[in-house]
């Protein structure tokens, strides 16, 4: 009988028995079989083959049909119980839904704050090979953002896998007006203004709403200004042809309004002139400088080159360049420039001379942590909750197995109860999600809008945590209940299984080992914060105005200096007024810094530079260390003063009185030594920093006030000024409230930490408190007979509170340790820091231990004073 | 009284036709051979499972054959309710298909 060994279609047979006649199959499979031998023997194996599975086919439809009868009818059913049993429990549903809905909302606010930080300048049609060029070897191990504006131009000559370059130059001290015919003039101070190369539109797509693209940065004199920038002058006139005035010789022409950039580019500009218009004004000595690093400058490699082939064309590059530079040689150092892809600045740069803070990878991570941790804080208590209150389903659970229902039909069941929870959690997230927006938007600085949600990417995520939070949660308890065996189940037994009580107190912990991690950190990043705000600077920061100089009042201030600090002294709170380039926490320039004795090629630091006025350092109240201050000095005159950390790093001994060298003086008297104090953010060590006098540098008036009446002081100020320079807008700042600005994006960390860690603690409470209902059930008559045998009820409350209070001790034993090392590594990163003491982790561990207290306590009192009457009574 | 569908007549025929032969493969067989049409499985226990219910036919089984890789056959059989009903039919049938030969001719002359 060799022709019954022809091999049947093994896979067919498998969906044939199992999928499409899971009932009486057995005699239908035979008579498949014997055709199928029949038509293996007159028509050959494969033909065979081919028939069986053309039955198997032809059987789909009416399976399929058959199927969704059957599933609508036992899928009407499973919803009528889950609905009832969310009904009969309405505390326990309401906090699994509440808890998983604050979980999803918290998990979608971080994952579209975390995506938008990911999204930085990936926008860009050129995106993926687009770099900036940055000197990576600059006087501070930081490295530079900018170049040389010759580096941007020679480049393309020798690397010509290089197909477009593009430069910005940044504008300082900005102030803009326009003037209509009829209307006041308007005039503000411009942060956002760039020269740049033509180039910048193909590159950077700029989307032009008016004017021509191809020429508008060709002329010299010729801007294009964003949208919001063209409202802010020209309203709703056609700003196209009309001209701005600036600090530059001549008026610049309004060649074109382009779109505002999206918020996730780390592009910070305005307006944009054209370069050539630099070429013009500028003296050709700068222009044509190989040293002066000042020049933003981007490349896009062509698409058939990589960065690499033109990384290794670099060092030739390089060599050429410096070879031009005839600086002498001891500019030639080695200077080393490298490709910088555009998509990294964002989160990975970290240089001297960014377009502005950016942001950190760190964070990145560390927010995909925190959501992560909600939602499996949410998800726990899911589990533990549903697995704790199962003995209530039991005999749901008895009676459908005895009818006949299959173990998989039931973890199907109760599968689809933790995703109806999940989904209806889901739809209460995104309710959640546009209530919590508006204030997270505020914590964190974003922008970030409630459409966001509606986005199909976005809505597929929420999808994903709803199916993956339905699954994760719903697996365990699901198959716990299934599991149960009818005859258990009927009898009552109420805690069948101690292993399950065992999973959930590990499950608690685990929670608590969060909790009490977030709040670690928490406490940490406060206190750290903190000391940002309290550290001693060396200078008192509180109550001293800066002035922002430019224009007519600069004019006039340089001119008359001690008149217009008089007039303003008139009034008994101003006590002293100075005047400085830079404000502290500003990031000040690097320049060689050569004291008398050291021989010319030496190779010497550069220092930070801030050039001052004679009343400066009194006004700021910093501390001389030796010699004197510029006090007594006046315009015209030339001298210096250095910090500490400059003596030290140059090494020079006894260097008051010494003489240094001066750009414009030649040998200068070091007049005296400033103990160090902290110009910058406390984020690096203390520079070494040179205090230049020269008055007519001053970028800002800086104004301290004695006593309480700031704003009387204020008004005073603004009339004295009024007089001085008629009509002259004014830029008031707080020095306190500017350097506040340096620390923002740990600002934006410790606003999360604070919020979120808040948040996580409160869904595991929800779930202890669940958790503690339950256990108070469960001893119900214990309880009861422990208070007629005479238990107080300090007694009982403590019984009941105990096992909950060494859950979270043991947590804490976990969590600590974790935290600590977690929080050491964050605070590597500043200089100057606060150190995690032991009361850090008393006071976490007993913040986290008293809230669990109180939320286990309310369940424990209720219980311990509950007559015995009621639970001993047998009905 | 209740009427069947054209393949639950032609299927409860053919079983009292086959009479102790009467399974799945075969029934499809002579199906064939009477209809000239290729039957699939479906459309025979569709029915046959209909008529099970309806108790117009009685299920009882055969041994185990090496042909059917071990398996048994279902025979059925006519039930005496099955077989009122196909009296019923044919009674049925008769009466309307009498006088159709005398229209035919007709129209074709």
């Amino acid at each position: 009988m060799e022709d019954l060994e022809i091999k049947r279609p093994k896979i067919a047979v498998f969906l044939m028995k199992h999928l499409l006649l899971p009932f009486e199959c057995e005699e239908k499979l035979g008579d498949f079989d014997e055709v199928f031998l029949r038509e293996a023997q007159e028509k050959g194996a494969w033909k065979a083959r081919s028939w069986y599975w053309k039955q198997v086919f032809f059987a789909i439809p009416a399976f399929l049909s058959n199927l969704f009868y059957w599933s609508v009818l036992m899928f009407k059913n499973y919803l009528k119980i889950a609905f009832r049993s969310i009904q009969k429990q309405k505390l326990n549903s309401f906090l699994n839904i509440i808890g998983l809905s604050v979980g999803i909302t918290c998990s979608l606010l971080i994952i579209f704050h975390v995506k938008h930080e990911l999204s930085y300048d990936k926008h860009f049609s050129k995106a993926d090979r687009t770099y900036r060029l940055i000197d990576a070897d600059s006087p501070t191990a930081k490295g530079w953002a900018c170049t040389s504006p010759v580096v941007g131009l020679l480049i393309q000559d020798d690397i010509p896998e290089i197909e477009k370059v593009t430069r910005f130059f940044y504008m300082k001290n900005l102030v803009v007006s326009y003037i209509p015919q009829k209307e006041e003039v308007k005039r503000f101070d411009e942060d956002g203004g760039f020269f740049t190369d033509p180039e910048t539109i193909s590159m950077f797509d700029l989307n032009f709403l008016q004017g021509d693209p191809e020429r508008a940065l060709e002329d010299v004199d010729s801007v294009i200004i964003t949208a919001s920038l063209a409202k802010k002058y020209f309203g709703l006139e056609n700003p196209v042809g009309k001209t701005l005035l600036s600090n530059w010789p001549k008026p610049w022409k309004v060649a074109g309004v382009i779109e505002d950039l999206p918020s996730n580019t780390h592009f910070r500009f305005d307006f944009l002139v054209s370069l050539s218009t630099m070429y013009k004004y500028v003296n050709e000595g700068a222009m044509t400088s190989r040293g002066w690093n000042a020049f933003y400058t981007y490349v896009v490699v062509d698409s058939n080159h990589t960065c690499g082939q033109v990384e290794a064309k670099m060092p030739d590059f390089i060599a050429n360049f410096d070879r031009g530079r005839g600086e002498g040689e001891r500019l030639q150092s080695s200077r080393q420039i490298t490709l910088q892809p555009i998509t990294d600045i964002h989160l990975n740069s970290h240089m001297e001379k960014e377009f502005g803070p950016n942001s950190n990878m760190a964070y990145v991570y560390i927010f995909y942590a925190i959501s992560l941790f909600i939602l499996l804080i949410a998800g726990v208590n899911f589990v533990n909750i549903t697995t704790a209150y199962a003995f209530n389903r039991m005999k749901e659970v008895g009676i459908r197995k005895v009818v006949g229902a299959h173990k998989r039909q039931l973890v199907k069941q109760f599968l689809g109860e933790s995703f109806l929870m999940a989904i209806v959690s889901g739809i209460l997230a995104v309710f959640l999600f546009r209530v919590a927006l508006p204030f997270y938007n505020q914590l964190s600085g974003k922008s970030m809008r409630f459409s966001l949600i509606f986005v199909p990417e976005n809505f597929a995520l929420l999808l994903a945590i709803i199916l993956v939070l339905g699954v994760l949660a719903g697996l365990y308890p699901s198959l716990f209940l299934a599991g149960f065996k009818p005859v258990d189940s009927i009898r009552g037994i109420k805690d069948p299984k101690s292993y399950a009580a065992r999973i959930r107190k590990g499950l608690v912990v685990f929670q608590f080992v969060i909790s009490v991690f977030m709040i670690f950190s928490t406490v940490t990043i406060y206190k750290q914060m903190e000391y940002f705000h309290k550290k001693d600077l060396g200078f008192d920061k509180n109550q001293m105005v800066a002035i922002k100089l430019y224009g007519d009042l600069r004019r006039s201030f340089i001119k008359n200096g001690k008149t217009v600090k008089a007039e303003l002294m008139r009034h008994s709170a101003v006590s002293r007024v100075g005047a400085v380039s830079k404000l502290p926490g500003e990031r000040c320039g690097y320049e060689e810094f050569r004291p008398e004795g050291t021989l010319d090629d030496q190779d010497l630091p550069n220092l930070r530079y801030v050039r001052v006025d004679e009343d400066y350092i009194e006004t700021l109240g910093l501390t001389l260390k030796e010699g004197r201050s510029f006090a007594e000095m006046s315009p015209g005159k030339y001298a210096f003063i250095i910090n500490e950390a400059a003596v030290r790093t140059l090494n020079l001994k006894d260097p008051v009185g010494k003489k240094a060298w001066h750009s414009d003086e030649g040998g200068v008297e070091i007049l005296g030594v400033l103990k160090d104090y902290h110009y910058a953010s406390l984020h690096n060590k203390i520079d070494p920093l040179v205090l230049d006098y020269r008055p007519n540098a001053a970028n800002y008036m800086i104004v301290k006030i004695q006593g309480g009446n700031v704003p009387e002081a204020l008004e005073h100020i603004k009339v004295k000024l009024d007089e001085i320079a008629p009509g002259h807008p004014l830029m008031f700042t707080f020095v306190d409230e500017f350097l506040n600005t340096l620390y923002r994006s740990e600002e934006v960390i410790s606003n999360i930490f604070k919020y979120f860690s808040l948040l996580t603690i409160l869904i595991a409470c929800m779930g202890l408190f669940g958790l503690s209902i339950y256990s108070a059930e469960l001893r119900i008559k214990e309880i009861g007979v422990r208070k007629v045998l005479g238990a107080s009820i300090p007694n009982i409350v403590f019984l009941l509170s105990k096992e909950f209070t060494k859950w979270v001790l043991v947590a804490c034993v976990f969590a600590l340790p974790l935290a600590y090392y977690a929080m050491n590594q964050w605070l590597e990163n500043f200089a100057y820091r606060t150190s995690i003491g032991v009361e850090f982790f008393v006071l976490s561990a007993l913040i986290v231990a008293l809230i669990a207290i109180i939320t286990v306590s309310y369940q424990s009192v209720k219980a311990a004073v509950a007559n015995p009457v009621d639970s001993l009574r047998y009905e | 009284m209740k009427l069947l569908s054209r393949a639950e007549e032609v299927i409860l025929l053919t079983i009292l036709k086959l009479g102790e032969d009467a399974y799945g493969v075969a029934i499809r067989d002579h199906l064939k051979k009477e209809t000239g049409t290729e039957w699939s499985f479906g459309s025979i226990y569709m029915p046959l499972n209909r008529l099970t219910n309806k108790g117009y036919v009685t299920k009882s089984y055969g041994e185990p054959v090496p042909e059917r890789g071990g398996r048994r056959k279902c025979i059925y059989g006519v039930t005496d309710r099955g077989i009122s009903v196909l009296r019923d039919l044919q009674r049925i049938q008769e009466s309307v298909w009498s006088g159709i030969n005398d229209l035919f001719s007709k129209l074709e002359n």
